[in-house]
């Protein structure tokens, strides 16, 4: 830890300059939240992935367009079109999207979007841990809720192996009262 | 070589250890680097293969559509 951010010594992965190259962009338009295996897999867990999961707060129809020209005039292509009116239906309906570079598929961004009404997603996107791997640097959620989302929520084998990793790799820097409150959260969204 | 604590019974055993092994050799991304890399690198040819140049995101939506992805 440097001051409030993680450095993670290590060269960087096509899969990092793939995210690098999308958030320069991203970040332009609005705030974003790198969430789930990309997390662990940016720390070190070893496993495949096909998509990057990135929260996104509904854009409004003018402010998406600037977005989508900006990446297409960079190179990425979304998979549900190539027109405004053809994407934004699922922006407006909280539909995810994904993109990847022209003439790949993988790896791929899918941009989940999000409001205050999805309060665990909410807490997350406003309560960002910035983390830093050479000169990427991105905001991921609290390592306690990633842990406690996975384990509590996701649930998945590579969810609860992805938690196991969080937990022994951050062990030194990890907080039982973050836990406390992050449990909170996570399970009146469950049970509310 | 890694010196082991316990002895690994499952697969949350062995993330365990090398996450603890990570900790204190952080030459480990390196392999970590070559797994991903190459994953990207089998995944772009595959697809080009499969898709072509000219069409490919024609193609592509075809084949996502297909598989109700889209």
């Amino acid at each position: 830890m440097k001051e409030d951010t993680i450095i993670v010594n290590r060269e960087l992965t096509d899969l990092d300059l793939f995210v690098k190259d999308f958030l320069e962009i991203l970040k332009k338009h609005c705030d974003y939240l790198i969430v789930s295996g990309f997390v662990s897999i940016s720390t070190g867990r070893i496993r495949g992935t096909e998509d990057i999961d990135v929260l996104v707060e509904v854009l409004p129809n003018e402010l998406f367009k600037k977005l989508l020209l900006d990446l297409k005039n960079k190179g990425f292509w979304c998979y549900q079109g190539d027109e405004l009116e053809a994407i934004y239906p699922y922006v407006k309906n909280m539909q995810n999207i994904r993109f990847a570079r022209e003439g790949q598929m993988f790896p791929n961004m899918e941009v989940i979007f999000i409001n205050q009404n999805k309060k665990a997603k909410y807490y997350e996107f406003t309560h960002p841990q910035k983390i830093k791997i050479k000169d990427l640097e991105f905001k991921i959620p609290p390592l306690e809720f990633e842990i406690l989302y996975k384990e509590i929520i996701l649930t998945g084998k590579k969810d609860i192996e992805d938690a196991r990793h969080l937990r022994v790799f951050f062990k030194d820097i990890l907080k039982e009262s973050k836990f406390k409150e992050c449990k909170k959260v996570i399970l009146e969204d469950k049970d509310g | 070589m890694v010196k082991l604590k316990f002895i690994p019974k499952t697969d949350l055993d062995y993330i365990k250890i090398y996450a603890e092994e990570l900790g204190q050799n952080n030459k480990l991304f390196s392999d970590q680097k070559m797994l991903i890399d190459s994953q990207i690198k089998s995944s772009t040819l595959l697809f080009f293969r499969m898709f072509g140049t000219k069409n490919f995101k024609k193609n592509a939506r075809k084949y996502l559509k297909e598989r109700k992805l889209i």
